[in-house]
């Protein structure tokens, strides 16, 4: 008899991420081949200020994460290496400087690649906004060193005490205006306020969208993944605050009622549920969720997913555009205590009804990894939930093996299995 | 002074470096006087002095780390595990301040675990802006630094006034200009001291009370100054990078045993510790914060400086008359590893020959880094 090998349940709608990410490349293509300034751009997304002065951004870990997730990130990581980089850099930052290489014409792709696919149009800015990760400042040096153009580091603080927040928005909304000032120098026009705030509706029905689907995934079985919201976070990274991203929410957070009303799950199966540490190794995207899928877990929630883009929608107040985009920026787990993430994190937990931590060590980016071991022990000993490390990095495969992570997972569950019957003696 | 005085001070110097934490214990016991580290690179130590407490920059250790990888994980840089080693073993729980100023995440992780993990220490970290073009950088800075100032006057129990400030930026000035005297006389006169021992004694000196130090490093200047140079053979080399610590002496023995001649060097536990002083005129805190923000040496922890390191370098290398560049690079050190494609290139351009080197806090065989530097050294003949 044929075994049924049991696959994750995707959502429908995150396909479509795909085609808008594809048409949004091209579309920025297109804007370039006018003769618009292109803004490339890491980090958190006040690169929006930018599309709002109708300036096309490039967000550089959307992109490199879309092509990773097709395997095609590989020219860009063998430019940066011929360049001098060393495989310890942040592998979202090194594949770019790689993509800039490439675009200026210093490494030379082999004919048989999809060109337009890996050929990005030239910037005439550069936006740091890497959540307070250091990284992000030698990164944005070197973009703009390699393409002899402006730079722009965002610095948001980090949040050492609970009352930080206030300072570190009002010290944000000034970076803001500067950061304006500079794209009215560099577009030569007044900025468009209007259209902004226009973008903001969007932006906070798309976000709050996307928040109230993720929080329906407390249901069980869980009707979303990990890996769905994943896949989402190009619609409030990349995509954010163009038309479309918020009718996509939409159908997501459609989809996600329907198979609740269903008891359709995002696993065939769910036996457990899991919590992600850290960023996922995004080649890995597909396999990894089947893997899971095959083991009876979900992934139900996730730090990058869930605490990092757009944490706080309610703070959006189109009419305060600076203030509205500073404190999403500003109050993401990144940039909070130890104390403070590890009372999210436990709340969450409850809320998730959480059986168990998977902590995806990203090998490359220390920032995402800064808490990991904390964060387990702090864990097990509030609720007593199990946790396990997986290898792996955003975008370099080689920091991934799939025997270790089959391993680590088998250990996981029996460990949360044997909790469950010592709970039941 | 004779030369036994000069093994006498070098002794003093070395003692304290060889077992830091172990030293200042002790110097503390006997000496009954707060004590506050502060993190490497960033952070103005004359405010700890200016507060009547002694300031100590975070040494790396030869430690192995044991406890800390149950609170890091090994692909974060040399200082940051050991530190959070040491930490979490109790060995830094005699300080009664521990100051960090933002260099990047992973010296900002350190601080963070630190501040969880030693509850009877006070763990501060000084936000200074890293993005020296923005605007109204220079408040910041200053607003910052005063923040800073009233958290370690509550520590100290002490005011600290302008006059005990200035007294202090000028015991340090004092101090980096013998440093600077003493890097010159090296530059003309090579091998006057093995290059390790250089090391020790800028190590030494983010450790020991600014003043004793200065007046050994008197001493010492005195008794070298009268020395005639030393015939050396070899080729002229500049050493280059390893931020927030001191390469370990084995390879800078290593370095010097294949017949390099260092002449010159950006090092942070060299040059860079030494190289800028603190005006004396006006506000001192103003002073402090404009040495924050002083552009001319560039720094891959800052942005928005007007030279970048690798255009520094060709010409400090060109200065110096090096035939050749040792790029030291602690291994997982993000601010370098984004500078060093640069480097090479521009290095490249130059015609100037350079050889990289990673460091590792563990103990490495040195077996391949001797061949390669062999290999260099046969090159630059
Ligand atoms: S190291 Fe991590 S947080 Fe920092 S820029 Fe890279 S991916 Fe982002
Ligand atoms: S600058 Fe480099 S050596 Fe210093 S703490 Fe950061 S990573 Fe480590």
């Amino acid at each position: 008899m044929e075994t049924q090998v049991k696959k994750a349940n995707k959502l429908d709608s995150t396909s479509l991420i795909g085609q808008m990410m594809t048409a949004s490349f091209a579309d920025i293509k297109r804007q370039a081949a006018e003769g618009k300034q292109v803004v490339w751009a890491n980090g958190l997304p006040v690169y929006v200020l930018a599309r709002a002065a109708d300036m096309p951004v490039l967000h550089c870990e959307g992109l490199v994460a879309g092509l990773a997730a097709k395997r095609l990130e590989k020219p860009f990581q063998d430019a940066a290496e011929a360049f001098g980089f060393l495989p310890d850099a942040c592998s979202y930052a090194r594949s770019f400087i790689g993509a800039a290489r490439i675009t200026m014409g210093d490494y030379h792709l082999d004919p048989s690649m999809n060109q337009d696919l890996l050929l990005m149009p030239k910037p005439a800015l550069y936006v740091n906004s890497a959540g307070g990760c250091g990284t992000g400042r030698p990164w944005g040096e070197a973009m703009a060193t390699l393409f002899n153009i402006p730079v722009y580091h965002f610095e948001p603080r980090f949040l050492w005490n609970e009352s930080d927040l206030k300072d570190s928005v009002a010290d944000f909304v000034r970076q803001e205006q500067e950061f304006i000032a500079l794209l009215e120098k560099i577009t030569g026009r007044p900025y468009d306020w209007n259209r902004l705030k226009e973008m903001l509706v969007e932006v906070k029905r798309t976000v709050t969208l996307r928040n109230e689907a993720m929080k329906l995934c407390q249901h069980i079985p869980s009707p979303a993944s990990f890996f769905d919201w994943a896949t989402n976070i190009a619609a409030v990274a990349h995509l954010i605050g163009l038309p479309g991203t918020g009718d996509l929410l939409q159908k997501t957070r459609e989809e996600v009622e329907q198979r609740i009303a269903q008891g359709i799950g995002a696993m065939p199966n769910e036996k457990y549920r899991l919590y992600w540490d850290g960023i996922l190794t995004w080649g890995k995207i597909g396999v990894l969720a089947n893997k899971f899928a095959a083991l009876d877990a979900c992934v139900v929630a996730g730090a990058y997913t869930h605490l990092v883009w757009w944490p706080r929608p309610e703070m959006i107040d189109p009419e305060k555009p600076l203030e509205s985009i500073a404190y999403n920026c500003c109050d993401i787990m990144l940039l909070r205590s130890y104390e403070h993430r590890i009372k999210v994190l436990a709340d969450f937990c409850r809320e998730y009804s959480i059986d168990g931590l998977v902590v995806s060590e990203t090998q490359t980016c220390r920032a995402f990894n800064s808490h990991a071991f904390m964060i387990m022990d702090g864990l097990a000993r509030r609720l007593g939930i199990p946790a396990v490390t997986i290898g792996g990095d955003s975008c370099d495969i080689r920091f991934y093996s799939d025997a270790q992570v089959d391993t680590r997972l088998q250990a996981l569950l029996e460990t949360i299995e044997a909790r469950r019957k010592v709970r039941q003696v | 002074m004779p030369k036994s005085n000069i093994k006498e001070v070098m002794n003093k110097f070395r003692e304290v470096v060889d077992k830091p934490y172990e030293k200042l214990r002790q110097w503390k016991k006997a000496n009954e006087k707060k004590m506050a580290g502060c993190s490497p690179m960033h952070f103005p130590e004359e405010l700890i002095h200016a507060a009547g407490m002694l300031p100590v920059v975070l040494q790396e250790t030869d430690e192995t780390i044991t406890t800390g990888f149950s609170y890091i994980y090994p692909f974060f840089c040399g200082i940051t595990r050991n530190l959070i080693d040491v930490g979490v073993k109790g060995q830094l729980s005699f300080l009664d301040g521990l100051v960090y100023a933002d260099i990047c995440v992973q010296n900002r992780t350190a601080a963070s675990i630190l501040r969880q993990n030693l509850p009877s220490v006070y763990v501060d970290v000084a936000q200074l802006p890293s993005s020296f073009t923005r605007k109204g950088v220079m408040e910041d800075t200053i607003k910052e630094l005063d923040r800073i100032k009233a958290n370690l006057e509550k520590l100290a129990g002490r005011n600290i006034d302008d006059t005990s400030l200035k007294q202090s930026i000028a015991a340090y000035n004092k101090n980096r200009s013998l440093l600077r005297r003493l890097h010159n006389l090296c530059q003309k006169n090579p091998r006057l001291l093995p290059y390790r021992d250089m090391q020790v004694i800028v190590q030494s000196s983010m450790l020991m009370p600014k003043e004793e130090h200065t007046q050994l490093l008197e001493k010492l200047l005195a008794e070298m100054e009268g020395m005639k140079p030393a015939s050396v053979k070899g080729s002229r080399l500049f050493l280059s990078g390893h931020l927030c610590q001191s390469p370990k002496a084995d390879i800078l023995d290593l370095i010097e045993g294949v017949g390099g001649i260092i002449v010159d060097d950006d090092l942070y536990t060299g040059y860079r510790y030494y190289a800028i002083d603190v005006e004396m005129n006006g506000s001192p805190i103003e002073a402090l914060a404009k040495r924050h923000l002083e552009k001319s040496l560039p720094v891959p922890t800052r942005t928005g400086l007007p030279m970048r390191w690798e255009k520094y370098l060709v010409d400090r290398v060109k200065a110096s008359k090096a035939q050749g560049i040792v790029v030291l690079m602690v291994k997982f050190c993000e601010p370098h590893l984004f500078y060093y494609p640069f480097i090479k290139e521009a290095l490249t351009k130059a015609s100037i020959p350079h050889i990289m080197v990673e460091t590792e806090h563990e103990v490495v065989s040195l077996e391949g880094v001797r061949t390669r530097l062999q290999a260099f050294m046969e090159m630059l003949k």
